[in-house]
Order: structure tokens, then C-alpha cells, then sequence
């Protein structure tokens, strides 16, 4: 048992350590300064092991913390703004640890379990040591995590220490109580209560239903006196201490195995996690097939081949502009329809509607279907013909390119002809009457940005290729330019000038970055645009 | 025409893969490469058609060198990549077009098909429905359609059956002729079969094995034995 978790917690230090390793190397300056060797340096992965693992007990410990913050503390603040009604507190705390938790969280017969995978089938660790040192290593974890949150709070409210002591107690003997309760229901019904995703989702959603809502009717269950009676947790000590020898004594932790670390849902569900990124790009054969090629007859070379992706892909294409311009004209019909209702909320668009300019930026950029785009590129396309060298070729590249930023440019133009019709459409509502020609430099600052984002995804795209065949994102740079662009559209908000100055700056900066991009790509991408 | 390869050195991180390798691959004759699993034939491959940058010596061909030959190169690989949207008609019709000024002697696409005997009800569905075989046939059938001189076939014979394996190993010979064929496999009785040379890929080195060692019983025992031996051996 010792040497099982010894063995599993040498390992996991071992696997965090790698990762973390991995990380650091995919860094862009620093990566290439650690040496492959770092993996084999054992003083280097000791003393990662202490940091990552310090990470991990702080991020426990703030987690704990956190989850009581969310789930008692906050909702005990805004039911009385008490934070010491210890009845209200202990109604809570059974609705939710005693309850609700056990939900969430499992040890033993959990699914697709990578560490219970590694150490038992390729460690050929004795399963029941692996699962009962398990049980210790996280519960005791837990439970010290706890205890130690209850003394600090002990400090400040009205716990006192042996409530402090009693409650940590309680979160441990409710797991161990569980997690043999589940065993028992997998041993009697076949079924991993787990992987019921509506009783795992709906039950604790409904015990939180109940939970808040007794004390908002102003019932609040009176367990204080219960849950610190001496016997009551005497008797759950004792219930839970059975559980743990019931656990212990198991000799048929095969039949469990069997089910949860199945090698097949191990490995779909890792090629479900390396597909998740491109899922909404991933259409399916039967639906690709459906789609009319009319057209196609007399296309030769890339015009037959970007004619039939385009024709084959319009539905994932299409789908998130149309799910736009359909949200864009939902918000301008009922906008309208409140302004037409209720004409007193005219006022105040009439004075603000001329300074909305900054704005535009973070809505055209919510608005923009670029990056989804270039991954559609990659993941139906790109990924199988970046190894050819015909389709590397210069000339190919560019003819690709044009055709590609054609399609972004004409995809995007539609949710931004729906904008600028809300705006006017705003504006004659209004009553703007022949003023409305001023809200004319917003609509072409509508119609640069969404110049502006078509040309951006694809001109990254083509410079940065992030993806790799096998689906993975390598190149951190691309997820840096890519926060950097949602910052810099959400700050602009702050901007602070009329629109007609803000138009000129949005549609210089357009074509300055545009006829930028075009040409860097021209130049560059036959040597950027590859298979990682 | 020949391909010579002079010292060329490739590292991935601290690891050397390709040691100073060098080998002058002839036309006329299909290579057998032999190496253990990650010793780099795949590396070497890339390397040969200017997919991955080697760090030292030189890769040539008719005089031209590295970057410029890989143009020359046909590559089919282990696992095949073809766009999955298209039909296999029409991908060899984009294909054809696309490519129409590497195709010396042009044929219907009806022709090539029936070069792989590729079963006319395949023919116009999407690839993404096709096998590994499948596809791995309308891959190898694009480099025939272009007959790049220098063919690279990476474990390509692993994933088709028996016969469609005895058909494709009669069309490598029948088009030997006219280029210089290099074929990586682990399979030595297919190596053996197949190939007029082997080239041995071992420690990062290539070494050519004596073609009359082929037809002796005690082959696959030296070719072991060799693939065993040490770095300092």
C-alpha cells in the first residue's frame, strides 16, 4: 500500500514535471534555451516537482476557499449581509458538502482516468493499493485543506476549533460514505453514476435550487445542533470507518477496471480532446456529399478545387455568419420596437448615438468570423495538401490566398451590412431627419473594420500557421496575437474623440494594415505557410 | 542520373539523427532502406526533398542542389493526406490541371484509374469515406502520373493487400527504369523481394549492403546482426 502510493505520487510529480518541461520548451525564447536533457536532470525535476506541487496544494487550498466564498459566505452576505448566523451557515453547509458535493466528485469509479490507466495497466500497480492509496492521498489532502480554511475562519466568525475539527471530519467521512455507496450501485446496477450526466448535473442543481431557496422563504433548516451532536458524528465516523474497510477489503477492483479505464474510451476520448479545437469546423460525409456541386464542369485546377471546398463547406461556413446577421437583426428589431413603445428612451440614444463609434471595434470583433474561418481552412484542407509540394508552390499559394481573402472579405461584409442598417435604421427612428448623414463615417467605420478583421485572421493564418497535422496548436505567438487583438478591441472603448476623426484613423489604419499584410504574405508565406 | 548524398547531418534538439550520412542512389535500381524504428529514414526523406533543413553537408541531383530538387521528388507517405471534400475523380482532375506541365504523357483519367484497378463505384466518392489502402493507392497513383525522377515511398506497401501489394511491386518495376527509387521499410522479405539495393540506414549513417548477400539464406541473420550493432562497434 505505502509503495502504491509512494510509486503513484513519484509518478504524477513525474508527469506534472514533464509537462510543465514541455510548456516551458514551447516557449518562444526560452524554449529553445532548455535542452532536451532537462527531462533526464533529476535536480532540475526535484525541485520543479516542489514547485509544481506547491501550485497544486495552493490552487487546492484557494479553490476550497474560493467554493466556500461562492457557495456560503457570498450567498450568506446577500440573503442578511451576516456573515455570523452559524444556523444559516449550517443549513448551507449540508445542503451543499453534505448533499450536492458527493455529485461532483469521485475517486474510484471515475471514466477515462489517465493516472488509474498509466499506473495499473502500464505500471501493472495492484489495483486495489493503487485505489485505496488513492482514497487516503486525496481525501487526507482534502481534508487537511479544510480543516486548516475552518481554523483560519475560526479566527473571524463564530466556528470554533472543535467545530472546526468536526467539520472537516464530516467532509471526510461524506466522501468515503460515497464512495463506497457508489461502488455498491455499480457492483448492484452496472451503472457509473458518473457518467449519468443528467443525475450528475441536474441533482446538485436542484439541491442548490432547494438550498437557497428555504432560506429566501425564510426557512432555514436548524442543523447546528444536529450536525455538532456527538452522536450523530460518532455514527458517521463509524459508518464512514466501515466504508474505508469495505473499500479496503474489495478484491474485485477488475470488474471496475474494466469499465473505467477501458483502453478504447481512453483513446476516443484523447482523439475527442485533440478534435474538440476543430469541431465546429468538422462536417461529417454524409452532409459534405449532400451539397449541389452545380458549376464545377468546367473548372479546371484551383478554381475547380476552391470552387468544390467552398460549395462542400458552405454550411460551416455560412453557419456562424448567419447566426450573426439573424442575432444582429433580433437586437435591432426589439431596439427598435422598445424606441417605438417606449419613446422616452429616444432621448438618450439621440445623444449618445453619435459618440458609439468606439464601440464598433469590440462588436465588429465579436462579430468577425475570421479565425473560425482559417480554421476550417486548416482542418479540411491545409492539413492534408501543405506537404504537396504543388500546393506550395508560389504561385499556388497566392492564387489560394486571393481567393481565400475574396471569400473572408464577401463572408464578413454580411453581418456588417446588418449592423449598418440597425444604426440607420436607429437613426430614422429617431428622428434624425437630414442629420443622419452624420452617422455615415460609422458605417464606413463598420464596413473598414470588417475589412480589417477578414484580412487579419487570414494574414496571420498565412504567417504564423499555428496548427500541426495531428491537429495541435504549436505556436504560442498565434494565441498571443490573438489575445492581444481582443484587448486592443476591448479597450477601444475608451477612446475618447468624434467620429468622423475616429472613421479617418479606423479606415487609414485598414488599408495601411491590409495593403501591409497583402504584401507580406506575397512575399513571405511561401516560406511561413507549412506544416508544423 | 544519380542522387548523391554527401555528410548530411540533422539534429531534433540534443539529438543527432543523421550522422555525416552519404549515399549516390542510381537510376535504374529500387533501394531498399533499412533502418530500426526511429533511426531517421523518414528524417531522411524529408530531408531529401527540402522539407526539413539539414544542418550540414549536401543533397544533390543533375547538379542541382538541395532546395532546387524538390521539384524532382515524389513522395508517397506512410500515412496517406489527400483532401477529403473531393471525390477521387475529382481530385486526380484537380490534380492533372494543377500539375499539367510535369505530365509528359498524359492519359484519361479513366487510364489511371484502371493503372491501380481502382473499382469504378469508388471512383466518385468522397475520399473521406475511402480506406487507408484506397487512399494510399490514389497517392501512389499521383506520383505515376507525374514520374518525378526520384520517387521516395515511405512503408508504403504495409496497408495494401496481398494482391493490390503484388500488383503496385510489378508496377515499380515495370517504371524502375527511368528513376531512381528509394523504399523505407522494416519488412526485409519484402526489402529482399523488391529491391535491387539495400542501403542500410544505422547510427545515423547509410551503408550499402552487398546485392549478393540478398539471395543468401543467412541475409536476414546479417542485416540483424548489423542493425544491432552498437555506435563504438
Amino acid at each position: 500500500m505505502i509503495r502504491a502510493l509512494a510509486l503513484s505520487t513519484r509518478v504524477a510529480f513525474a508527469i506534472s514535471c514533464n509537462h510543465f518541461i514541455y510548456f516551458l520548451k514551447k516557449l518562444p525564447w526560452l524554449g529553445k534555451k532548455i535542452p532536451d536533457t532537462a527531462y533526464q536532470i533529476s535536480t532540475i525535476k526535484s525541485i520543479l516537482s516542489i514547485l509544481v506541487e506547491t501550485a497544486r496544494v495552493l490552487f487546492g487550498f484557494l479553490g476550497a476557499a474560493l467554493s466556500l466564498a461562492i457557495f456560503i459566505f457570498g450567498p450568506m452576505f446577500l440573503l442578511d449581509r451576516n456573515l455570523m448566523n452559524m444556523d444559516l451557515f449550517y443549513h448551507y453547509f449540508f445542503f451543499i458538502y453534505f448533499l450536492a458535493a458527493p455529485f461532483l466528485n469521485t475517486i474510484i469509479l471515475q471514466t477515462r482516468d489517465m493516472q488509474a490507466y498509466t499506473m495499473i495497466n502500464l505500471l501493472k500497480l495492484d489495483k486495489r493499493d493503487f485505489f485505496v492509496s488513492k482514497v487516503i492521498f486525496t481525501l487526507g489532502i482534502k481534508t487537511a485543506r479544510y480543516l486548516l480554511i475552518f481554523l483560519l475562519l475560526s479566527l473571524f466568525t463564530n466556528i470554533s476549533v472543535p467545530e472546526s475539527l468536526m467539520l472537516s471530519g464530516y467532509i471526510l467521512f461524506l466522501a468515503l460514505i460515497w464512495e463506497y455507496l457508489l461502488l455498491k450501485i455499480y457492483l448492484k446496477f452496472k451503472t457509473i453514476v458518473y457518467d449519468k450526466v443528467v443525475i450528475v448535473l441536474a441533482s446538485p442543481a436542484l439541491l442548490l435550487v432547494i438550498c437557497y431557496l428555504l432560506p429566501y422563504r425564510g426557512i432555514v433548516l436548524n442543523l447546528r445542533g444536529v450536525l455538532a451532536n456527538g452522536f450523530l458524528f460518532v455514527m458517521t465516523a463509524l459508518l464512514a470507518g466501515f466504508s474505508f474497510w469495505r473499500l479496503y477489503s474489495f478484491d474485485n477492483y477488475s470488474t471496475v477496471t474494466k469499465e473505467t479505464i477501458n483502453r478504447n474510451k481512453l483513446l476516443g476520448i484523447e482523439d475527442l480532446l485533440k478534435n474538440a479545437a476543430f469541431a465546429d469546423v468538422n462536417l461529417a460525409e454524409e452532409k459534405l456529399a449532400q451539397e449541389e456541386t452545380n458549376g464545377a464542369d468546367d473548372l479546371q485546377g484551383y478554381a475547380l478545387f476552391n470552387h468544390l471546398f467552398f460549395t462542400r463547406h458552405r454550411r460551416i461556413i455560412m453557419k456562424p455568419v448567419r447566426t450573426k446577421v439573424v442575432t444582429v437583426t433580433v437586437l435591432a428589431l426589439l431596439g427598435w420596437a422598445l424606441l417605438l413603445f417606449k419613446p422616452g428612451f429616444m432621448d438618450p440614444v439621440r445623444e449618445n448615438i453619435l459618440s458609439l463609434s468606439p464601440y464598433l471595434i469590440f462588436f465588429m470583433y465579436l462579430l468577425s468570423s475570421g479565425e473560425r474561418f482559417s480554421r476550417a481552412l486548416f482542418f479540411n484542407c491545409d492539413r492534408y495538401m501543405l506537404k504537396e509540394i504543388y500546393y506550395k508552390n508560389k504561385e499556388a499559394l497566392l492564387e489560394n490566398f486571393t481567393v481565400r481573402l475574396k471569400k473572408s472579405i464577401s463572408l464578413n461584409l454580411a453581418p456588417a451590412a446588418a449592423v449598418a442598417i440597425l444604426l440607420l435604421g436607429t437613426g430614422v427612428i429617431i428622428g434624425m431627419g437630414g442629420a443622419i448623414t452624420r452617422l455615415l463615417p460609422m458605417v464606413v467605420t463598420i464596413f473598414s473594420l470588417s475589412l480589417f478583421f477578414s484580412t487579419h485572421y487570414l494574414f496571420i493564418y498565412y504567417m504564423l500557421q499555428p496548427y500541426t497535422a495531428d491537429l495541435t496548436q504549436k505556436s504560442p505567438l498565434y494565441s498571443i496575437v490573438n489575445i492581444l487583438i481582443y484587448f486592443i478591441s476591448y479597450g477601444s472603448i475608451h477612446i475618447k474623440t468624434s467620429s468622423v476623426v475616429f472613421t479617418f484613423a479606423v479606415m487609414l489604419f485598414t488599408l495601411v494594415y491590409a495593403a501591409a499584410a497583402i504584401v507580406l504574405t506575397y512575399n513571405l508565406a511561401p516560406k511561413t505557410f507549412r506544416l508544423r | 542520373m544519380k542522387l548523391i548524398l554527401d555528410n548530411v547531418e540533422k539534429s531534433f534538439g540534443d539529438k543527432k539523427v543523421l550522422k555525416g550520412a552519404s549515399f549516390t542512389f542510381e537510376q535504374g535500381k529500387i533501394y531498399g532502406l533499412l533502418g530500426r524504428n526511429g533511426a531517421g529514414k523518414t528524417t531522411l526523406f524529408y530531408c531529401i526533398r527540402n522539407d526539413l533543413q539539414y544542418e550540414a553537408g549536401s543533397i544533390s541531383f543533375q547538379g542541382k542542389e538541395d532546395g532546387q530538387i524538390e521539384e524532382q521528388v515524389g513522395f508517397v507517405y506512410t500515412e496517406p493526406l489527400l483532401p477529403e471534400f473531393l471525390t477521387g475523380h475529382e481530385f486526380l482532375r484537380f490534380f492533372i490541371s494543377a500539375n499539367e506541365k510535369r505530365i509528359k504523357n498524359p492519359r484519361s483519367i479513366t487510364e489511371y484509374f484502371e493503372m491501380i484497378k481502382f473499382a469504378d463505384d469508388d471512383r466518385h466518392r468522397l475520399i473521406k469515406g475511402y480506406s487507408h489502402g484506397m487512399k494510399n493507392k490514389i497517392q501512389l497513383l499521383t506520383v505515376l502520373i507525374t514520374r518525378p525522377p526520384i520517387i521516395l515511398l515511405d512503408e508504403p506497401l504495409t496497408s495494401f493487400d496481398v494482391v493490390v501489394a503484388l500488383e503496385i511491386k510489378q508496377l515499380l518495376k515495370t517504371i524502375k527504369a527511368e528513376h531512381i527509387i528509394i523504399f523505407s521499410t522494416h519488412v526485409l522479405q519484402l526489402a529482399a523481394d523488391l529491391c535491387d539495393d539495400i542501403v542500410m540506414l544505422h547510427n545515423g549513417k547509410l551503408k550499402g549492403i552487398d546485392p549478393d548477400l540478398l539471395d543468401k539464406p543467412e541475409f536476414e541473420e546479417n542485416i540483424t546482426r548489423m542493425l544491432s550493432e552498437k555506435e563504438s562497434d
